[in-house]
């Protein structure tokens, strides 16, 4: 009902330029519905009848305030009493301007859950709907109608977006400026956009996303029918300070948020730019089945777009014998049949277009780049009226009607459709569930014995125990077996190898020495806990990587795999998702690291076992879905072999109960 | 009537918490509790504070003895003067008290130049002695023999002791401690929330102002410096425990993170205000933000010499040693030792 109201009420409308209240009701010039001003100055606005307030006029379905913040509580309440059930709140002051504004946002959200209400913002641009002349905004430009609904955190960027798809001849289904998602978020729009016939494509512009739960859920299922591209900000750190500072929502993390949108089928642009490239192009074309052809009049153009297309992992199509004869016989003998195919430079547009529909009736094929400089010979307009049934994108350069000048940046948009393509196609798979003792587990986190944590849910660990005194060190490891490896074991003592506190290798005349040596340079460092000393059975050989969980405000837990060892921090080498991990996205995220290759093995190495980083991260994954007092944990490193693996050394930070 | 010395081998050893708890569990199974503290310097007020707490009254002869400057004490005062108010005093203390908690002075040899030292106050009302040892390294060990040289058998607490230590300081008792006559009662762990301050206490020490104000008593038992990014600071901040985060007034990616993260204070540095939302989510969470014109190293300094002058203040901190006390100490030992003669 937000986009097909019948009746529309103003409130704050008024005859004076230059006001909010004034644009919004000028806007709404095309739309058929009733308009009602709500203004106890006026009895009329701009040819529309004026009520002192919502109370006294007609049924309204969607009311649109635009008045100072402080009044906003009791318009909103005679909203609710009146019985209008979308609201559009465009006046600013509340969360987004400290203590007061909070308050009054807070008492927005109770007034709509009183009256079940529906409302967008506060603190926004309003709503368009580009079909029917509904433009409950005080933008300065009217958007054209098309297929692309667009959401928006940022108000503003909405207007440039509107100026740029209006100079380009581009137009949108919906526009929603979120605002502060005080009660409709982003999540509640997509689940409605999901049925829009109007709709085929949703662009997100998102600076954080406080229900990360909710948003994968909606937008797993959207994905399947439309695709959803999102830009989101606030990737750096710096981003991340200005987004807290514009909004004060505390948003996931931009790697849970990436992860969260891999997982869910949203593709991620990096820009507007591509935000918007990827947009059009998704409008245009749904699916594309076959590899990529590239067919130009000039190498130089054609080896920028072979390039691109390697670096995003998109195919060139290698074609049939039949395919290369038929060019063969459009084509003269010098030219390259081969994928990129080069018609050469004094090809004409005819020939061109000629050899387009001979390889597009390549089964392989499934989408062209088509490439052409501006020779002497061509003609921009003729080679445009090719007639291809797969998806053809132009880089015509220097022609304004071209799809792009760049073949790179033609490329990119080109890898949208095939990522929507994969997830279209994706089959979803229900995460693994292990079998394993819970209340041992609960028991083991309380008493905040980690390596019981993991032995408990069947992740492998050396043989252990923790001594308090140098006689107890010998006797636990006799019983180990040796060598052994000692650390100590203190809460406040977090790089244990660089204070000395951590012993390799130690046979059984030195264990008591060990135990000495590693609890006085503890105590060294001052005011610090000292548990004791662990003692642990010397694992040798295999290769490290780390296996993590961070739970995550807004997504929930969310894992990390990398490569481990000391280096770690340098290369920061690692990869997320968010919890539930299928087996699927498990092998992925061991496949995506940059050092993939070291497991696999180098150089006659013999290869680790993929499978058993798999069966960790998935056990990981449960225990951190199962348990959500666990806040934080790390095994690191995490030991791996050509047939298991070992948790060396695991951390884990639980959140404190309201008991002490 | 039975009188227990709760003496220490230096200042600042936890004696005052020691004879709270012990002073509110014996009050708990029946006895009639007393407190006495012969030798103060002017400006202890631990007598109005305990007897308070433990519902006692107070009058001058809880604490007989206060002197001004010690310097002087030493040269006006005389020894059979001194040890006759303090006998008369502790006579009038004790009336229909089944025990008495006598508190010792600065360490147990304080006052001994005007004979009223630990050592002579014992001799005086003929005292079981307790001593509490602060565990500040293995030579306390050594520092509680050679009290002991000076002093008859006593009763001996080790306090503040961390981790691993309790499983040696066991054997430690048998084999160096019982045969000199020191019966070790008990090993008091250190503890972060006694060790803490109060959210207003803070304000006060670093000389800031509130921009969200405290709802409740908190204690806070760490401070954290903010200057890291914020997904790193997610972990660090989730391991802390009870904690304030330092940080400067722009941070505001880290002040919603500490927010997220359970931090239950944000000071604010260089006298810059936070971003306007992040305002309004320390209100509606209940996380009060002080704003202190110092910058970040100044303020933490600051802040960590604070946390050197803590004392057993407020109703959550005594609860918290009576526990300890009652966990961590043979209470039931000590008061039969007080009731054998």
């Amino acid at each position: 009902m937000f986009f097909e109201p019948e009746s529309v009420a103003v409130i704050g409308a008024t005859p004076k330029e230059g006001k909010v209240g004034n644009a919004i009701i000028k806007n709404l010039k095309s739309f058929a519905g009733e308009i009602y001003a709500v203004n106890p100055s006026y009895s009329e606005v701009l040819g529309h009848p004026c009520f002192p307030s919502i109370i006294e006029a007609p049924e309204v379905d969607l009311a649109v305030i635009a008045i100072p913040a402080k009044s906003v509580p009791e318009v909103l309440e005679q909203c609710g009493k009146k019985g209008v059930k979308n609201v559009v709140v465009i006046s600013a002051g509340f969360k987004e301007a400290g203590r007061e504004g909070a308050r009054l946002e807070a008492r927005l959200v109770e007034i709509c859950k009183k009256h079940k209400m529906n409302l967008v913002g506060p603190n926004c641009l309003g709503i368009i709907n580009c079909h029917n002349g509904l433009n409950a905004t005080f933008s300065s430009s009217m958007p054209k109608p098309g297929n692309i609904a667009f959401l928006s955190q940022s108000g503003a960027f909405i207007l440039a977006v509107i100026e740029y798809f209006n100079a380009r001849g581009i137009g949108f289904s919906k526009i929603v400026s979120l605002g502060n998602k005080a009660v409709l978020d982003e999540s509640d729009f997509m689940e409605w956009l999901a049925d829009d016939r109007h709709t085929d494509v949703i662009m997100l512009y998102l600076e954080g996303i406080e229900n990360g739960r909710k948003f994968m859920e909606v937008a797993k299922k959207l994905g399947k029918m439309k695709p959803v591209v999102a830009l989101k900000s606030g990737k750096t750190d710096a981003g991340a300070r200005a987004a807290s500072s514009h909004t004060g929502s505390i948003a996931g993390s931009y790697e849970a948020c990436i992860a969260a949108f891999r997982q869910s089928g949203v593709i991620s642009a990096e820009s507007a730019e591509e935000l918007f490239d990827f947009a059009k192009l998704l409008s245009k074309f749904r699916d594309v089945r076959g590899d990529v052809a590239v067919i130009t009049n000039s190498g130089g153009p054609g080896v920028m777009a072979a390039d691109a297309a390697e670096n995003l992992r998109l195919r060139l199509a290698s074609f049939s014998k039949e395919t290369i004869d038929e060019l063969k016989s459009i084509l003269p003998p010098e030219a390259s049949l081969y994928n990129p195919i080069d018609v050469l430079g004094d090809a004409d547009a005819e020939r061109f277009v000629k050899a387009m529909e001979c390889v597009v009736a390549d089964n392989s094929v499934g989408s062209i780049i088509a490439i052409l400089t501006p020779t002497a010979r061509i003609n921009f307009e003729k080679a445009s009226l090719f007639r291809v049934e797969k998806p053809v994108i132009t880089c015509f350069m220097g022609w304004n009607k071209s799809d792009f000048f760049d073949p790179v940046r033609a490329v990119k948009s080109l890898s949208a459709l095939y990522r929507y393509a994969r997830i279209k196609r994706r089959k979803e798979v229900n995460a693994e569930t292990y079998e394993f003792d819970r209340e041992a587990v609960r028991k083991a986190i309380d008493k905040r014995r980690p390596f019981e944590i993991l032995k408990t849910c069947g992740i492998p660990v050396p043989r252990y125990g923790i001594a308090k005194t140098a006689d107890e060190a010998v006797a636990i490891a006799d019983s180990i077996g040796y060598p052994v490896v000692m650390k100590v074991l203190s809460p406040e003592i977090v790089h244990k190898t660089d204070v000395g506190c951590v012993k390799l290798d130690v046979k059984k005349e030195n264990v008591r020495k060990a135990f000495l040596e590693i609890v006085t340079r503890a105590e060294v460092l001052g005011d610090v806990r000292i548990d004791g000393v662990l003692i642990q059975q010397m694992v040798k050989g295999g290769k490290e990587v780390i296996v993590g969980m961070k739970r995550d405000s807004s997504f929930g837990p969310v894992l990390m795999f990398g490569l481990g060892g000391i280096y770690v921090e340098v290369f920061r080498d690692v990869t997320f998702r968010v919890s539930p991990v299928t087996e699927n996205d498990a092998y992925e995220m061991i496949r995506e690291i940059k050092s993939y290759r070291l497991l696999r093995g180098i150089r006659g190495e013999k290869p680790c076992s993929i499978d058993a980083i798999v069966n960790v991260i998935q056990r990981i994954s449960q225990l951190s879905l199962e348990f959500p007092k666990i806040l934080e944990m790390e095994i690191n490193p995490l030991r791996v072999f050509e047939d298991g693996c070992y948790a060396l050394d695991f951390k884990v930070t639980v959140k404190r109960g309201g008991k002490r | 009537m039975k009188n227990l010395l709760v003496s220490s081998l230096e200042e600042c050893s936890g004696k005052s918490g020691v004879i709270i708890a012990l002073g509110l569990i014996m009050k708990e199974r029946g006895y009639k509790v007393g407190y006495f503290k012969p030798f103060a310097i002017e400006g202890d007020a631990d007598g109005e504070v305990i007897t308070g707490i433990l519902g006692i009254d107070y009058s001058d002869e809880v604490c007989p003895i206060k002197a001004n400057s010690y310097v002087d004490f030493m040269l006006s005062a005389k020894k059979e003067n001194v040890r006759e108010r303090v006998l008369e005093s502790f006579s009038r203390i004790s009336e229909d008290k089944d025990i008495v908690l006598v508190e010792g002075s600065m360490g147990f040899f304080a006052g001994e130049a005007i004979g009223i030292s630990d050592v002579d106050t014992a001799a005086l009302l003929s005292s079981k002695i307790l001593m509490v040892a602060r565990y500040d390294g293995d030579f306390t060990v050594d520092r509680l023999l050679s009290a002991r040289r000076i002093m008859e058998a006593t009763m001996a607490v080790f306090n503040q002791i961390r981790g691993y230590k309790r499983a040696y300081l066991k054997s430690v008792a048998t084999a160096v401690l019982e045969p000199k006559g020191i019966s070790l009662m008990g090993m008091i762990p250190k503890d972060a929330l006694l060790a803490g301050m109060g959210v207003e206490e803070v304000r006060k020490a670093l000389n800031g102002e509130y921009i969200v104000e405290p709802r409740k008593e908190m204690i806070i038992e760490q401070y954290l410096i903010g200057a890291m990014s914020p997904y790193s600071a997610v972990s660090y901040f989730r391991n802390a425990r009870n904690a304030a985060v330092i940080t400067g007034g722009d941070r505001a990616d880290l002040h919603t993170v500490a927010m997220e993260s359970g931090i239950k204070c944000l000071v604010l540095t260089g006298n810059l205000e936070p971003p306007k939302p992040v305002v309004g989510l320390a209100e509606d969470r209940g996380i009060p933000i002080i704003l202190v014109k110092d910058d970040t190293l100044t303020t933490s300094e600051k802040l960590g010499k604070a946390f050197g002058r803590i004392r057993i203040k407020g109703k959550r901190k005594i609860e918290r040693f009576k526990g300890l006390v009652e966990n961590y100490v043979d209470v039931n030992a000590i008061i039969r030792n007080l009731m054998t003669n």
